[in-house]
């Protein structure tokens, strides 16, 4: 068991892993995920690489990140990660409690004053000192540096995995002073079974866009309001920069919105029904139409929304769903006409958004966990630890110097402070 | 605006010009022995620096954003930061003159490139603001650079390895070739590393997820992987020299693969970058 552990967590193992996860991770990313949602993509891969798909189909590469045999690879990985952790803590712990070193070299007729000098200079610190023994050193806290990026990184992995088993996500749709109560049904939600639910109702008071003179999208944000039983509290969702509130996270997205019409329209049977009619923002003014056909009673009816247009006295044209040869009928809010055998009132017009609801633990901890890796990196690469050992002796003084990582990137420096020709200090 | 953006073509293009001067210099100096010309080299190149920093200014003023989203503004603004970091490390440190060899040529290449592609202006999308796209963006910038500056001290020792610097005295020797590119494949690793995750910062603040497998994603885990690879077999396997330096040039391929090619692989959340 300790060998099958052993061999799980050594080092060897980590880089086949990598190695796995870097190679089926490309393979990934070459041939279109089902999971992601691609499955256009994937059938013109398809046509395309007739034989690869074969292959592919037979092997399971449509679904890599999510299969079993990819997540089991990720999780030995996190694995051998917190062993590895644990393993480099106890060694920088170690090394940072590491008893003064021997010194072992002798340089003859050297005193210990310049040396010590320069090394200051040089930005060593005293570590220790007794009667003719100087211990200086530099980037002492270097040695914690595998050790903190290892910290980071299985930090962020272990929360990034509670993240990605805990999180779940909905998307509201709402138009302008529309109040979502808690338990309304969402427009879409990823599990049914379990909704994302602030527990308080809210509402859209205001969806803002704001756009360059090219009429391209430049910023857009909503105003919504919740209520807590007592009053409104009015908060702002914006592109780039979510509404954290009561362990959920509320996105606006840029494509999500435009205006709508209401109706109201009679069927042929003398029913009465209220239609909102949604039109997505256009980016350039141009005229937008309905995303599919509207079914009432029976007929079906699709729309066209213009208001910049030559028609703007009248920006509405509705008509029978499919008929491309069909003339719409224009109306303006308050106007009645027959289409497709409905009675139909342009009552008002509206904004409407959709949100995405989202909830999650705190991702605060993911954060500290890259800022840990960010740390991590740096220490590794710019905080290189050096020690100096000086012992004053009769015949001048003896040394040692030790370097982490990379020593001998600092044999100059090493020599500069010694005051002695290159390749003439002690072996590394 | 439109003027600003009028001149900073021209103003690329005197940079390129400079750094076209430099590269032959250099090029010409180390190879026929003429410290004087590799030395006049080097100056070029620093006055190209200037100027492409304010080619990259008015292009900055002109676009109303970073120079980071078309493949001018990319191509260009890796150029300077590579040409930065080449010079800064040239005059801080003695001995890296020899890496002027390779580096000079390749960041003319990409700037070429560059100028080749064609100064469209785009605005930029209402997702690809804020700070931690800024952040993301800035660190690959110095992650690729660090990586060309890897790459160029493998390439030399591959060149060394073959004997085709004997008449280069500004190479280093191999140790120290060897050294050096593992030193800025370290680099590497971490800004890129820190870049993903910068990236991952701004992907939640922007479409609420901080990974979703998007093959701009994917490639570059994978390039960071290669790089991490390199590094542990380096530092406990003691893989050294023309191995070590192999492996880097696999890792320098899928950096610009991840860098320049995945975006246009298939549909990306990044598909407006580098377009």
């Amino acid at each position: 068991m300790r060998r099958i552990l052993d061999s799980l967590t050594s080092r060897r193992t980590s880089i086949a892993l990598m190695a796995f996860v870097a190679v089926f991770g490309a393979l990934g990313a070459w041939i279109p995920q089902s999971a992601l949602g691609n499955a256009d993509a994937l059938a013109t891969w398809q046509r395309n690489n007739p034989l690869m798909a074969r292959v592919a189909d037979a092997l399971g590469l449509y679904a890599i990140f999510s299969s079993w045999w990819f997540l089991t690879a990720l999780t030995i990985f996190a694995v051998a990660l917190a062993i590895a952790t644990v393993r480099l803590m106890r060694a920088s712990w170690r090394t940072w409690r590491s008893p003064v070193r021997v010194t072992r070299t002798l340089l003859p007729g050297a005193s210990a004053g310049p040396i010590l000098d320069r090394a200051k200079r040089a930005g060593f610190r005293v570590r220790s000192e007794a009667p003719g023994r100087h211990v200086l050193g530099r980037h002492g806290s270097g040695v914690w540096a595998s050790s903190v990026l290892h910290v980071g990184m299985l930090l962020s992995l272990v929360w990034a995995a509670l993240l990605l088993g805990t999180t779940t996500g909905a998307i509201a749709d709402l138009s302008l002073g529309e109040v979502r109560e808690p338990g309304a049904e969402y427009y879409a939600v990823e599990d049914p079974s379990d909704p994302p639910e602030l527990g308080m109702p809210w509402r859209l008071d205001d969806i803002e866009a704001v756009t360059w003179p090219s009429g391209v999208l430049k910023e857009l944000s909503a105003r919504l309001s919740f209520f807590d039983g007592n009053a409104w509290t009015e908060r702002t969702t914006s592109v780039n920069h979510p509404l954290r509130i009561k362990g959920h996270t509320i996105y606006t997205q840029p494509g999500e919105f435009g205006d709508a019409v209401l109706l109201r329209v009679i069927d042929a049977g003398d029913v009465e029904h209220l239609l909102r009619m949604d039109f997505y923002f256009i980016e350039d003014g141009q005229p937008t139409y309905t995303d599919g056909s509207y079914v009432i009673g029976g007929a079906s009816i699709e729309g066209r929304w213009d208001p910049n247009g030559v028609r703007d006295a009248r920006p509405l044209g509705l008509r029978p769903a499919g008929d491309g040869t069909a003339e719409p009928v224009m109306l303006a809010p308050g106007d009645m006409a027959e289409v497709a055998g409905l009675t139909v009132e342009f009552i008002d017009t509206t904004r409407w958004a959709r949100f995405i609801v989202q909830r999650s633990p705190s991702v605060t901890p993911l954060f500290i966990g890259f800022a840990i890796i960010g740390l991590g990196s740096l220490m590794l690469y710019a905080w290189i630890p050096r020690e100096l050992v000086l012992e004053e002796a009769d015949d001048g003084v003896r040394y040692s110097w030790h370097v982490a990582r990379m020593s001998r990137a600092y044999v100059s420096e090493r020599d500069a402070i010694l005051g002695i020709a290159s390749g003439e200090g002690e072996g590394l | 605006m439109e003027q600003a953006l009028a001149l900073e073509i021209r103003v690329h293009v005197a940079a390129l010009a400079a750094y076209a001067v430099a590269a032959g210099l250099v090029l010409f100096g180390a190879t026929m022995s003429k410290p004087r010309l590799t030395k006049a080299g080097h100056l070029v190149a620093l006055v190209g620096l200037g100027i492409h920093a304010a080619a990259l200014g008015l292009r900055w003023y002109g676009a109303g954003h970073g120079p980071y989203l078309t493949r001018y503004e990319v191509l260009s603004s890796n150029a300077w930061v590579t040409m930065a970091f080449v010079q800064a490390l040239r005059l801080r440190r003695r001995g890296s003159e020899g890496l002027a060899v390779f580096v000079y040529p390749a960041v003319l290449l990409l700037l070429g490139l560059a100028v080749y592609t064609g100064p469209e202006v785009k605005l930029l999308p209402l997702t690809f603001r804020g700070i931690w796209l800024v952040l993301h963006v800035a660190f690959y910038f110095v992650a690729f650079a660090a990586a060309i500056l890897s790459l160029g001290y493998g390439m030399l020792h591959l060149a060394r390895d073959a004997a085709l610097t004997s008449r280069v005295p500004a190479v280093p020797d191999a140790a120290e070739l060897d050294r050096e590119s593992y030193r800025f494949a370290g680099l590497t690793f971490a800004f890129w590393g820190i870049g993903m995750l910068t990236g991952a910062i701004w992907a939640y603040y922007s479409w609420g997820r901080f990974w979703g497998w998007d093959p701009v994603e994917t490639w570059s885990l994978v390039t960071w992987f290669v790089y991490g690879i390199y590094l542990h077999a380096r530092r406990f396997y003691g893989i050294r020299g023309r191995k070590a330096a192999l492996l880097l040039v696999v890792g320098f391929l899928l950096a610009v693969i991840s860098l320049f090619f995945t975006s246009f692989l298939t549909t990306s959340l990044h598909s407006e970058y580098f377009h």
